[in-house]
């Protein structure tokens, strides 16, 4: 306990002053109620986004840059926790999770060389990684395919699961395979550097808020797949992601194979179905699992305080949130009405208005 | 040596129907830096010759069957030297045939060799596989019998396999690991006919990697790699008897196909040229810059491969307008002896002289050498630069020149070493026949500054040259002309004078005195009264003075101060040669007390002699380049910057580079 408290007061400080900088509800709702686009601009500025915005002519830059733009200051916050937790281990936690958007960079990349398009089209669709990452990207960006990103990538997590997905890319002529094969070395990495943490107590706590996360993307992964891309069951469980919680391979394994809303809520874990039953189509699926973990990120500020679930909760919510401006942003584009934006933003992050 | 080869500009005028020829003579003269017809009046009026692309691409197609061949022979004879290069148009028709011939000779052996070459790798990929599935120990007769079961063979990531097994789950299947192989399962999956799909879709989504097998194996496992292993050496056989054929064939045709594919180069580099020239209906026009003693030679070749049906002529460079006007460059063709010539490339590192400029290069070789070696003079350092400069001049041929260069350093550290008696550092194996520097350190210096004085006052005598070639009388006046040279020997004679007999008459220094005033009052007033005379030319008797002649006046000064403070700085930045020889020499000292300390505590064995190594290949290594680049500064700029300009255009020769 007390090792525990010596190691993460900093990086606990840290993200709780980071956390301080949330956008409120009170700003949510002004964002939301916003005239336009230009209004939703105009507020946001006076959040702690203003860094992000400053200096830039937003009426030219594409919507894809700007969306992009908006996850500055969660990479930021990677660093700045990352640079905190002098803890190897706990810091690969943090580096895991990161290693996601490493992941859907270098799946930009590919698209970008299989489609032989240049660079610069495709530079705006970055995430703006900040200067945690250790990958060599001016490298990639020379390759002439995803066996040579394999070779540059060899010393990274990502090298040997290129490499096995290889042959499935030049099978099926789609990268699809290798972009499954990213996500999931980052997801696997993820899962491993939980299992390698030193104290019981913090695998226990890390293992209970991510695996929660894990288990709830694999849900919305199975729909998706299911839904939308009409992918058989047996595919499905092989696309699932390592390190669920509450969710084994054969409960996977029944969701794929769910026919129907009513099938797939009775196969989910009792811990997620009580919460979710007034859901009738797929559609829904996503607000509600989304509140779901955001209740479960929030629950993790109110306990035990001296654990990596700290950092990682406030990181995964800062993610949430610039998810949840990214979708009021793209509503505004389109003019959609307050109250119908409103049902694409999690509850969570619009309750406790009381100043209107 | 002195200046750079005196070119003519030649213009030939011929019909279309004799440029090939022309073009031949052009290509084996070599010697003629073609003009971009574009860049000419004739040009900009649209009269460019257009390539013939047809012939073009005849010598492509031809390059691409004689580069087949080359790869597939491998002629291992030297490359060939071109010394006449034919009619492009003519040549086409003898070299399609020769490597018709060949091709007849060779391309059913070089094909039966890749058919060869493929089986082989097919049946190695074949028994590799086979390898993999060994302990399997697969029955392919008992497995190809089945009606209502299908199998495959193939490879997943370890991690995957769970997964694998769960969505299998809800069909009969089996899957058994055969081995793990860097970080994958070898792995043979069945399940019932009937669920042939599902099995393909789980195994597609675990990023499956068949191990596909021809469907006509018999037998087990063992003997279908034994029937392969006995397949392959058959292969393997044959590839031996057709790489015998072909090295053969390499030996026979080698020497005649490296000098097609030379001639195939050079004439289609000839036909690219083809765009540099001119066209008026069909007579073409090629000009260019060609060596003025080649110019009789080249009349009488072109008239003899014309028969008289082209014209030819030279103007000189003074006639021609836009040279006179600077918009047209003469090309600068080097014209060094052999020694000499691998200095032109640290002269082109400063700058291309112009066409009317001295050629510093043979200066450059020669004062470079003798810096280098009073700063590096030991003969046994020498000896070893020598041999350095020696392994780079044969063995890389793209640094041949600074291979010379360097064996060039090493004579002239060798020479320098026998004046003082240096040999690694030892000063008593042979006797010194001018000083040993340490001892003499004062009379060392004041050569080095007397050096010093001799290389500067080149440079202002290679200046003056120039002025007088460019005509520029009115800069001999200027700090940097006459007047500048003779206030500067006038301070280094008395310089000299007190140096040596520090005794310098009141005489001499009156004299000096007035000397020194009047040139200051030359160089000071040169500049405002050649203003002063350009506005009485342009007839500005209205106004006395011209405008802002105060400022011209007060630049000039600041000008002549400045230069005169630059030659002192020049001269005494020569007393780095001093310095940096006595460096040498402390090297060697600390060297040696270093050796001495090894001496005391261990003897005078292997420790002591591996310190002298060390220690001298140090100072060749970080003295070595000290030194050259020291060398070099002094060179650029105490004694290129009195009189190099540059600004001058390399001379280009037709068929420089090749297509490659």
């Amino acid at each position: 306990m007390l090792l525990l408290t010596a190691r993460y007061s900093f990086a606990n400080t840290k993200a709780r002053a980071l956390r301080g900088r949330r956008l409120t509800p009170e700003d949510f709702h002004f964002l939301i109620q916003a005239r336009d686009l230009s209004g939703f601009f105009a507020y946001l500025a006076t959040t702690s986004y203003q860094d992000v915005l400053s200096g830039k002519d937003i009426g030219n830059i594409s919507p894809k840059s700007i969306e992009r733009n908006l996850y500055t200051p969660l990479f930021e916050g990677y660093r700045k926790i990352a640079d905190a937790l002098k803890n190897s281990r706990s810091r690969q936690v943090i580096l895991a999770m990161y290693s996601r958007f490493e992941a859907e960079n270098l799946k930009i990349i590919l698209r970008t060389i299989v489609a032989g398009r240049n660079r610069s089209a495709a530079s705006p669709l970055l995430y703006p990684l900040g200067r945690l990452t250790r990958l060599a990207w001016d490298g990639l960006w020379n390759c002439k395919g995803p066996a040579e990103l394999a070779g540059i990538l060899h010393n990274s997590i990502f090298g040997q699961a290129i490499e096995h997905a290889l042959p499935q890319f030049e099978a099926q002529g789609r990268i699809f395979p290798i972009e499954v094969a990213l996500d999931l070395a980052a997801f696997r990495w993820l899962a491993r550097a939980v299992d390698r943490l030193a104290s019981k107590r913090d695998k226990n706590e890390a293992h209970d808020l991510l695996g929660r996360y894990v288990d709830i993307l694999n849900c919305l992964w199975i729909i998706r797949l299911k839904v939308h891309f009409d992918m058989s069951p047996e595919e499905i469980v092989n696309y699932s992601l390592p390190g669920g919680k509450a969710i084994g391979l054969k409960g996977l394994h029944l969701l794929a194979k769910s026919k129907t809303v009513t099938e797939f809520l009775e196969n989910l874990p009792e811990s997620l179905s009580n919460k979710l039953a007034r859901i009738r189509d797929w559609a829904d699926f996503r607000p509600a699992f989304t509140s779901l973990l955001l209740r479960s990120l929030r629950k993790a500020f109110a306990s035990f305080p001296f654990h990596v679930g700290i950092e990682a909760a406030y990181l995964l919510e800062k993610e949430l949130e610039v998810q949840a401006l990214i979708s009021i942003m793209e509503s505004k584009r389109q003019k959609a009405a307050s109250k119908d934006i409103k049902r694409h933003v999690p509850v969570e992050l619009l309750d406790e208005v009381a100043h209107v | 040596m002195f200046k750079a080869v005196k070119l003519t500009r030649v213009t030939i005028q011929c019909p279309e129907e004799q440029i090939s020829p022309v073009m031949s003579v052009l290509g084996n003269m070599r010697l003629l830096h073609l003009i971009r017809i574009e860049e000419t009046h004739l040009g900009k009026l649209g009269y460019v010759a257009r390539v013939d692309r047809e012939l073009l691409d005849h010598y492509t197609s031809l390059l691409t069957r004689t580069n087949r061949l080359i790869d597939g022979l491998h002629p291992t004879q030297p490359m060939p030297s071109v010394t006449k290069i034919p009619r492009p148009d003519k040549e086409i028709f003898r070299l399609k045939e020769v490597i018709t011939r060949i091709e007849k000779e060779a391309l059913s052996i070089l094909e039966e060799r890749e058919k060869t070459w493929q089986a082989i790798v097919q049946d190695q990929t074949l028994l590799d596989r086979l390898k993999l599935l060994e302990p399997a120990e697969l029955d392919f007769d008992r497995l190809g019998s089945l009606k209502y079961a299908t199998w495959m063979t193939g490879l997943i990531p370890e991690e995957n396999l769970d997964r694998l097994e769960e969505s299998l789950s809800d069909v009969y299947h089996a899957l058994i690991p055969i081995l793990k192989k860097d970080g994958k399962i070898v792995l043979f999956a069945m399940s019932l006919r009937d669920d042939e799909n599902v099995l393909h879709r789980a195994l597609k989504s675990a990023f499956w990697d068949p191990i596909e097998l021809p469907d006509n194996l018999k037998g087990n496992i063992f003997e279908v790699t034994e029937r392969t292993s006995r397949a392959l050496e058959g292969l393997k056989a044959r590839l031996s008897e057709l790489d015998q054929q072909r090295k053969m064939l390499g030996e026979k045709y080698g020497t005649q196909l490296l000098e097609t594919r030379e001639i195939i180069l050079l004439c289609s580099q000839l036909l690219k040229a083809q765009k540099k020239f001119g066209a008026i209906d069909h007579t073409y026009i090629i000009t260019g810059w060609l060596p003025v003693d080649l110019f009789n030679e080249l009349k009488k070749r072109i008239a003899e491969a014309t028969m008289g049906k082209a014209l030819i002529d030279q103007v000189d460079p003074e006639h021609i307008r836009e040279v006179r006007s600077g918009i047209l460059k003469i090309p600068i063709l080097f014209n060094n002896p052999l020694l000499i010539r691998p200095f032109e490339r640290l002269t082109t590192l400063y700058g291309t002289p112009s066409y009317k400029e001295i050629e510093p290069t043979v200066f450059l070789a020669i004062s470079f050498l003798v810096l280098f070696g009073m700063m590096f003079g030991d003969v046994g350092q020498g000896a070893v630069l020598f041999a350095i400069g020696y392994y780079v001049f044969r063995r890389m041929f793209r640094f041949m020149d600074y291979g010379v260069i360097l064996m060039e350093c090493g004579v002239s550290s060798i020479i320098f070493g026998l004046l003082y008696g240096s040999v690694f550092g030892f000063e008593d194996l042979i006797p010194a026949l001018w000083i040993h520097p340490m001892r003499h350190i004062d009379h060392f210096m004041k050569v080095s500054v007397l050096l010093g004085i001799s290389i500067i006052s080149l440079g202002f005598l290679l200046n003056l040259v120039n002025l007088l070639r460019q005509r520029r009388y009115g800069d001999l006046f200027s700090a940097s002309g006459l007047a500048g040279a003779l206030f500067y020997w006038l301070l280094a004679g008395l310089g000299i004078r007190y140096i040596f007999s520090e005794n310098v008459s009141p005489v001499e220094v009156l004299l000096a005195k007035i000397s020194a005033i009047s040139l200051f009052m030359i160089m000071l007033l040169q500049r405002p009264v050649r203003s002063l005379l350009f506005h009485l030319r342009k007839g500005g008797r209205q106004r006395r003075l011209p405008k802002g002649i105060g400022i011209t006046l007060f630049e000039s000064l600041i000008e002549v101060l400045d230069d005169i403070l630059r030659y002192m700085a020049n001269t005494v930045s020569f007393v780095r040669v001093a310095a940096f020889g006595l460096t040498h020499v402390a090297l060697f000292m600390a060297v040696f007390s270093l050796a001495d300390m090894v001496r005391t505590a261990h003897g005078r064995g292997l420790s002591y002699w591996l310190v002298i190594v060390i220690g001298n290949l140090v100072i060749i290594l970080l003295e070595g380049m000290v030194v050259s680049i020291q060398t070099l500064r002094l060179e650029y700029y105490e004694f290129f910057s009195r009189f190099f300009r540059g600004g001058g255009k390399p001379f280009r020769p037709l068929l420089e580079e090749k297509a490659g």
